[in-house]
Order: C-alpha cells, then sequence, then structure tokens
C-alpha cells in the first residue's frame, strides 16, 4: 500500500459502543489509481464511511490511510486539514455551496480558506463548466446542475489530484446528471486525477475504469476494466447512445 | 470578512433582529446604569454642591436629608481650629409648604449660611451675599408640584408666611419631597430650630493646610460628632441609599438584572446567529479552513452585530431618557457611560461568539456528505 496515491489497508471503523456498536468498515483493503472509480453498495454497507476516510475527515479505529502515497492515519489535525485544502477536492450531493455567496465567491472560497484568493482562475474554471454568465448569481438563482458544476469547479481551485464525490448525480435529472458524469469521467481520464465516485446509478458502471462493491462493511468485489470497454461506455455516453 | 459580511446580509431579517436584541440589550445597560448613578448622583447633590473641605455631622448621620441636630457652639469651635479659612452652617428639615391654591406638600427645607458654598440662596437681586428675608426658591422640576406657576408667588412654609422667589436647576430631589432653598435664619425660624442647634457645620480649610490634618484636629476637639471629607460624606450617603433603602436597592437590582439581561439577550442573539450557519462551518473545514479562520468569521459576526447594535442602542437611549426625565428629572446620562459599557459589551458578543464557536469547531466535518 505506502505509494498508492490512495488507499486504505486493514481499516477497521465502528460507530457507538458495547452492545450498540457496529462496524460501518471492517477489515477494509483497497487502493485508488489515477482515473474513476465507482464506489457502490446498499445502504449502511460503508460508502460513505471510505469517502470520509479518504478525505481525512474521519480516522479509522485501525488499519492505515494513505493519501497522495503518505500514511496520514496518525497525522494531526491540523495537518489532515492542510492535506484536504492542498490535495483533495470535495464534490457532495446536497452540492453545499454557501448560501450567501455568489458562484464565483463559492469557487474562490476554497482559495480563500488557504489565505490564497484566486480569482482569475476561478473564473476560468465557471467558464470551462459552462457558467460564464452565472458568476455573480447566488445558488438558489442556479439550478440543480448548475449548483453542482460550481461545487465541482471549487473543488478544482486548488487542482487537487484527487476529488471524492459523493452521489453527485443523486439530485440532478437525467440530463444535468449526464454533463457532471461526462465532467468527472473527463477529469479522470484526460486531466490524470483520481476521481473516487459513490453512487447507486448504474450509468456510473459503464464508463468508471475501476469498480469497488461494499456490502456490511466490507470490500467484496474490487475490479478493473479494460481500457477498450470504458472508451466505448465514453463514446455512447457523449453520442447519447 | 467577505463570508462574514455576507452571511448577515444574505439573511437580513436574521440580522436585523440580532442587531435589535443587541441594540435593545445595551438600551437597558446604558438607561439603567443611567437611572443608577443619577440616583447615586442625586442622593449626594448638596454634599457635593458645596465647596467645603469637611463635613461636621452629628455621630451617625448617613446622609443629607435625615440630619440630626447639632450644638451651634460647635461652630465656633470649628472656627478657631488652625487651618479652618472659615466654618459655616446649613439646618434642614423636612417641613409643610403650602400653596394659596391648596397645594399640601412635605418638603426638605435646607437653610444655607453664605459662606456654606454655591448652593442656590435667596439673595437680593444683583447681590451674591445679600439675602432676600422671607424668600425661597425651588427647583424647576417641582414647580407644578408644589402648586408655584409665578415668581413670586406667596406660600406657606409651616404656616409661616413666605414666597417663592425663583427657580433653580439642578436640584431635583430623588426622595418625593422635593428640596426648597432659604437663609439661614429664615429656616431656623420655618422649621422652629432651637437657636442653640444646627444640622451642619461646614469647614473650609486654608490653602496650604492639609485636610486631613485639620480633619483629625477637628475630631480631636469634637469627639462626639463626625467629621468627614466632603468625598467621604458623599461616598457615604450613597452607600446609605443604595444598601440600607428600599428605593436604592431596587435601583441597584434593576441595573445589575439590566447589565444581565442585556448580556443573556446578545450573547442568545450572537449564538444563534453562528448555529444558524453550522453546516456552512462543516463545509468550510471539510474544504480545509482552519479553525482560526472559522473563528475570524464568527467573530467578524459578532462584532459587525455588536457595533451597529450598540449604535442603534445608543441612538435609542438619549430620547427615552429625555422622555422619562418628565417624571425622573434628575435621571441623565453622563457622557461617558456609553464608551464604559462598550467595551464589555463588545467583550460579551466576542464571549458569546466564543461559546457558539466552539459548537462550530466541534462540529464534525465529515456530516458534509450527509443529504
Amino acid at each position: 500500500m505506502p505509494g498508492h496515491l490512495l488507499a486504505i489497508q486493514n481499516v477497521t471503523v465502528g460507530y457507538g459502543s458495547g452492545g450498540a456498536r457496529c462496524l460501518a468498515l471492517s477489515d477494509a483493503t483497497v487502493s485508488f489509481s489515477t482515473g474513476l472509480t465507482l464506489v457502490t453498495g446498499p445502504s449502511g454497507s460503508g460508502k460513505t464511511t471510505l469517502l470520509s476516510l479518504l478525505g481525512c475527515l474521519l480516522r479509522p479505529d485501525c488499519g492505515k490511510v494513505y493519501v497522495g502515497g503518505r500514511e496520514v492515519t496518525g497525522l494531526s489535525e491540523g495537518q489532515r486539514t492542510k492535506i484536504r485544502r492542498e490535495s483533495i477536492g470535495f464534490v457532495f450531493q446536497a452540492f453545499r455551496l454557501l448560501r450567501s455567496l455568489t458562484a464565483l465567491e463559492n469557487v474562490m472560497i476554497a482559495g480563500d480558506v488557504a489565505g490564497r484568493s484566486d480569482s482569475k482562475r476561478a473564473r476560468k474554471l465557471l467558464d470551462q463548466l459552462g457558467l460564464g454568465g452565472k458568476f455573480q448569481l447566488k445558488p438558489d438563482q442556479l439550478s440543480g446542475g448548475e449548483k453542482q458544476r460550481v461545487a465541482i469547479a471549487r473543488a478544482l481551485l486548488r487542482d487537487p489530484r484527487i476529488l471524492l464525490a459523493d452521489e453527485p448525480t443523486a439530485s440532478l435529472d437525467t440530463r444535468s446528471g449526464e454533463q457532471i458524469a461526462a465532467i468527472l469521467q473527463s477529469l479522470a481520464n484526460d486531466e490524470k486525477r483520481t476521481v473516487v465516485v459513490v453512487s447507486h446509478d448504474p450509468r456510473w458502471e459503464s464508463f468508471a475504469h475501476q469498480r469497488v462493491a461494499l456490502s456490511d462493511g466490507r470490500v467484496v468485489r474490487q475490479q478493473t476494466k479494460p481500457l477498450i470497454e470504458r472508451i466505448d461506455a465514453l463514446v455512447n455516453v457523449l453520442i447519447g447512445g | 470578512m467577505r463570508l462574514a459580511w455576507n452571511n448577515l446580509w444574505h439573511d437580513r431579517s436574521r440580522f436585523a433582529v440580532a442587531v435589535l436584541g443587541i441594540a435593545f440589550a445595551v438600551f437597558l445597560m446604558i438607561f439603567q446604569g443611567s437611572l443608577l448613578l443619577s440616583f447615586l448622583d442625586a442622593s449626594s447633590r448638596v454634599i457635593q454642591t458645596t465647596d467645603a473641605d469637611l463635613w461636621i455631622t452629628a455621630r451617625g448621620v448617613s446622609c443629607f436629608d435625615f440630619a440630626s441636630p447639632l450644638p451651634n457652639r460647635f461652630v465656633e469651635i470649628a472656627q478657631g481650629v488652625p487651618g479652618v479659612l472659615r466654618a459655616s452652617r446649613i439646618v434642614s428639615n423636612f417641613a409643610r409648604f403650602h400653596s394659596p391654591d391648596g397645594h399640601n406638600q412635605f418638603v426638605l427645607l435646607i437653610g444655607v449660611e453664605p459662606e456654606a458654598g454655591p448652593l442656590p440662596m435667596p439673595t437680593v437681586t444683583g447681590s451674591a451675599s445679600v439675602m432676600e428675608p422671607d424668600g425661597v426658591l425651588i427647583d424647576r422640576s417641582h414647580a407644578q408640584l408644589l402648586g408655584v406657576s409665578r415668581f413670586p408667588q406667596e406660600i406657606e412654609i409651616n404656616r409661616r408666611k413666605s414666597k417663592v422667589l425663583a427657580q433653580v436647576d439642578g436640584f431635583s430631589s430623588f426622595l418625593g419631597s422635593p428640596y426648597v432653598f432659604a437663609a439661614y435664619p429664615d429656616a431656623m425660624r420655618y422649621l422652629g430650630t432651637a437657636p442653640e442647634e444646627t444640622s451642619f457645620i461646614l469647614a473650609r480649610v486654608a490653602g496650604g493646610s492639609n485636610v486631613a490634618a485639620v480633619g483629625d484636629e477637628l475630631r480631636r476637639r469634637l469627639p462626639d460628632v463626625d467629621v468627614l471629607t466632603r468625598q467621604q460624606f458623599a461616598r457615604k450617603a450613597q452607600v446609605y441609599w443604595i444598601t440600607q433603602t428600599g428605593a436604592g436597592g431596587a435601583i441597584l437590582t434593576a441595573a445589575i438584572l439590566g447589565f444581565v439581561i442585556g448580556l443573556v439577550v446578545a450573547s442568545q442573539t450572537i449564538y444563534a446567529t453562528t448555529m444558524e450557519h453550522l453546516e456552512e462551518y462543516a463545509t468550510l473545514k471539510a474544504l480545509g479552513a482552519s479553525p482560526w479562520f472559522v473563528i475570524r468569521v464568527v467573530l467578524s459576526q459578532a462584532l459587525v452585530c455588536g457595533f451597529l447594535g450598540f449604535l442603534i442602542g445608543l441612538m435609542g437611549t438619549s430620547p427615552v431618557v429625555e422622555l422619562v426625565r418628565g417624571s425622573i428629572a434628575w435621571l441623565t446620562t453622563p457622557a461617558w457611560l456609553p464608551w464604559l459599557i462598550l467595551p464589555p459589551g463588545l467583550l460579551m458578543c466576542c464571549l458569546a461568539a466564543l461559546m457558539s464557536i466552539r459548537a462550530a469547531l466541534r462540529v464534525e466535518p465529515a456530516r458534509v456528505f450527509r443529504a
């Protein structure tokens, strides 16, 4: 596992105590390489816990977590915060935009928290994601798909190599969901980022290069898809086939 | 900070409620503080107005309003103490004031010798020391209560004829018994005080003499009375009114309650504002915001609310005090009081913010994954 960009090794995470204790992840080992990885599993299988571990938002009870090739399990909260700020981008199901800020300010906030405001890059990212004319709109003036694109721009502001997306299309209509899927796919394939997507949406299966299935806190399958199948899937999405 | 201001401005109705809550708290603190300070000032106003360095009172007299008789001959003894420039007398007691239109009112009649210093005295027009016989002065705020509508106006004090010559400002009584100022001999006569008695002896110490040393010598020569500096007697009167009377106790309690309620209202307001944005703080933490970043946002919001609330509360206090002065004439707001309240007020906002910051800092960033 050492040397992996993103991985967990023999990780166990439990909630509660005594008789009420339940394991969200049990002795789980999985690694993620460049490209798009789809994490699936029924509710309560440990998907969100896995994402929280990879995002340095949660510490395991035992086992090790690697981010950017470095073991982060024993790092201080300050060091883990810095890793989140510098190396990881988050995309949430509920967008999590700050409702008092404009689209542009919502993207810039990712730089503000690091003390480096970057309006130019924020504008460029919004432009690239098709929101060039909507810099000054507040979240409640944007559609669901637009909000998620703002959230992706925010996640990309610090140019992280790792993107963690939790049900990024669950709150969107079909067309917006396809746009978001295509953007994340492009970030994984064209920009060689490590994109981990947790989703129940079956469309993701067709173009994820890696698939991790969880059940009852255990990794029940980790499968890498051949390149040719992924290209076919992407072409199908792009031509609407 | 942009985020702090945007958070406040975005939810303007909540922002307005927060600012108004703090404004109310500030108003409460300033108003109750004014009431307390004005009460303290009014309770020692006569004492503070004199230029006497030392006051000689009967043993155990707690304030000016409730005097006990002193032997009149003590004034000569005091005058004979080295360092005493002059000794003068004040006589005071309660008297019945009767105006021609039938008004009857108990008043505190104060008879002053011209040497006693700058207390109101019914002097002859054009003279600072020649007393107008059988004339008294009243405070402007009590004219209606005493049924005085013109000057001079014939009245009776303890069934003796007198006349109100004029009205003065700044001597509104908080007791409900208005102060009435007369020349010393007239007051003695109205009150029926025995010639061998007086109420207070005031000593002015000569320049170059030590007040404390003169006071010690007076105590040695007059062992059965109290000799106090003007400040000591004023403080003694204030302490008496605050701690020994229901009125003072009630005002003190109201002032403390006003301060505490103000603190609670402002704290609760700031706390609620922070808790409203708890989810956003979780998002910021997930994005990599340091605790200091979150603290800055919350503190900035608290300080903006605090400053605006303070300004509005301050602006609201002045007209209300003016309005209340119609019934409480001695009520004033010292110019320094708001500025005294500003630092603890802002500190209180910051403390409330810090309490809510604990919640914001402890919020689990992993909750961002909850839909």
